[in-house]
């Protein structure tokens, strides 16, 4: 037998090196994620100082409570002086509310047709109508709180730095291209689980960069003195 | 628990960076400065990529987790107090993502993570031929698997391990025994037994 073979399990869990090289360098896809960050945070100082931002940009984290770093606004996320929770909190539970919306909505799309009891809920090409072709579940509360949402961040989007708007609104256009582009290759394949994932993930982000842009350019409510 | 204490001395010891030169890339990093960001992650994205490559068994979702990890860190980096080491709070980070992507991959795709190694589990490792220690270890069930990547192989305690997945000390301990117990019969080697 040879002396690998000999060791003992803990011995060789115990020599693993805990290190797996990537296959690519994620530094650059990293740093882009940073930036867009950044600058939609930055875009926030063109917003007067009382209403300054207390959440990091896209994450939404909150960080009420803490001291004010002062660290410049090109570096992680700042510490702020003012309670802006209402509205943050109303875009979260808006895209908890579309997002299980979502879920369900999926799940009923990716369902085996022999265990559905109504037709099968297959991808259906986009009909002309009025609605939004960048649409998701066709309930009536979810076109609803999407609309709402919608229209907070059109709302906020105003306020950004020219800039930091177009950027955003550029991310938004990627973002219903892949949505498109998607769309039609399910026309090809409509039970594709992973059409299926992916088309839904580009409902996500869009919900994600409404999220992102109202809770980083809500008007802040002073906090209270006590 | 010897074996498991020189597993968990092992897994530590051997990446500890310099602590007063991670203070101060930490410290400029936190000041706004991305190159010692970067060089924060030169220095862990291997390690951070194999925790994530290890919970989540899946290269894509892997790396989706290791840019998570470095963008979360970011921002969150005036919060990091320094009372645990950056590679600790770091792991945490890597941990939560890794299981966010892992669960919203097993929803979306309905793969019902857990079937399939219970299945293999109870029809008896014993008929397949022994694996390589990483494949054996990305067959164990999502529970088992967990807790022995975190505690076995990057030293978490169990308190940490139990923390960072939400479970019971005592259900880490258990899944930790668990795991090592299906890897000896997987793999044929002898068992230490704690």
């Amino acid at each position: 037998m040879k002396e690998t073979s000999r060791r003992s399990l803990d011995q060789r869990l115990a020599a693993l090196d805990p290190e797996i090289a990537t296959d690519r360098d994620l530094w650059p896809s990293i740093v882009a994620k940073i930036g867009a960050s950044d600058a939609l945070e930055g875009s926030l100082d063109a917003i007067p100082p009382e209403a300054a931002p207390e959440f990091s940009a896209h994450t939404g984290s909150a960080h009420t409570g803490s001291a004010h770093t002062g660290s410049a606004h090109t570096g992680p996320a700042r510490a702020g002086s003012v309670r802006r929770w209402p509205l943050a909190l109303a875009a979260g539970f808006a895209l908890v509310a579309l997002v299980g919306a979502l879920f369900g909505w999926q799940v009923a799309r990716l369902r085996p047709a022999t265990f559905a009891s109504s037709p099968p809920p297959v991808f259906t090409k986009p009909q002309p109508t009025d609605r939004d072709p960048f649409a998701g579940p066709e309930t009536e509360s979810f076109r609803a709180t999407r609309a709402s949402l919608e229209q907070t961040y059109q709302q906020r989007l105003a306020l950004l730095a020219p800039a930091t708007r177009h950027r955003v609104e550029q991310d938004l256009a990627t973002i219903r291209a892949a949505n498109a582009d998607i769309r039609k290759a399910l026309e090809a394949d409509p039970q594709s689980a992973v059409l299926n994932h992916l088309l839904a993930s580009t409902l996500h982000e869009e919900f994600d960069l409404y999220t992102a842009v109202i809770r980083n350019s809500a008007p802040a409510v002073p906090r209270s003195p006590s | 628990m010897r074996a498991e204490a020189v597993v968990l001395f092992d897994a530590k010891d051997a990446m500890a960076p310099d602590p007063a030169d991670e203070l101060n890339t930490v410290s400029a990093a936190a000041g706004g400065d991305r190159g010692a960001f970067e060089r924060l992650y030169r220095r862990h994205a291997g390690r951070v990529h194999g925790l994530c490559l290890r919970l989540t068994g899946h290269r894509e979702t892997a790396e989706d987790c290791v840019q998570e990890t470095f963008v979360q860190a970011w921002r969150g980096l005036d919060r990091f107090q320094g009372r645990s080491a950056f590679t600790t709070w770091l792991h945490r980070i890597a941990v939560n993502a890794a299981l966010s992507r892992r669960r919203r991959l097993a929803q979306t795709l309905e793969t019902g993570a857990e079937t399939a190694p219970d299945e293999a589990e109870r029809a008896g490792v014993d008929a397949a031929p022994p694996l390589d220690l990483e494949a054996a270890i990305a067959a164990l069930p999502d529970g088992a698997r967990h807790v022995l990547v975190l505690v076995g192989i990057y030293g978490f305690s169990h308190a940490e391990a139990a923390e960072s997945l939400d479970i019971a000390v005592g259900t880490s301990k258990a899944q930790f025994h668990r795991a090592r117990r299906l890897l000896a019969a997987r793999l044929e080697l002898p068992l230490e037994e704690s």
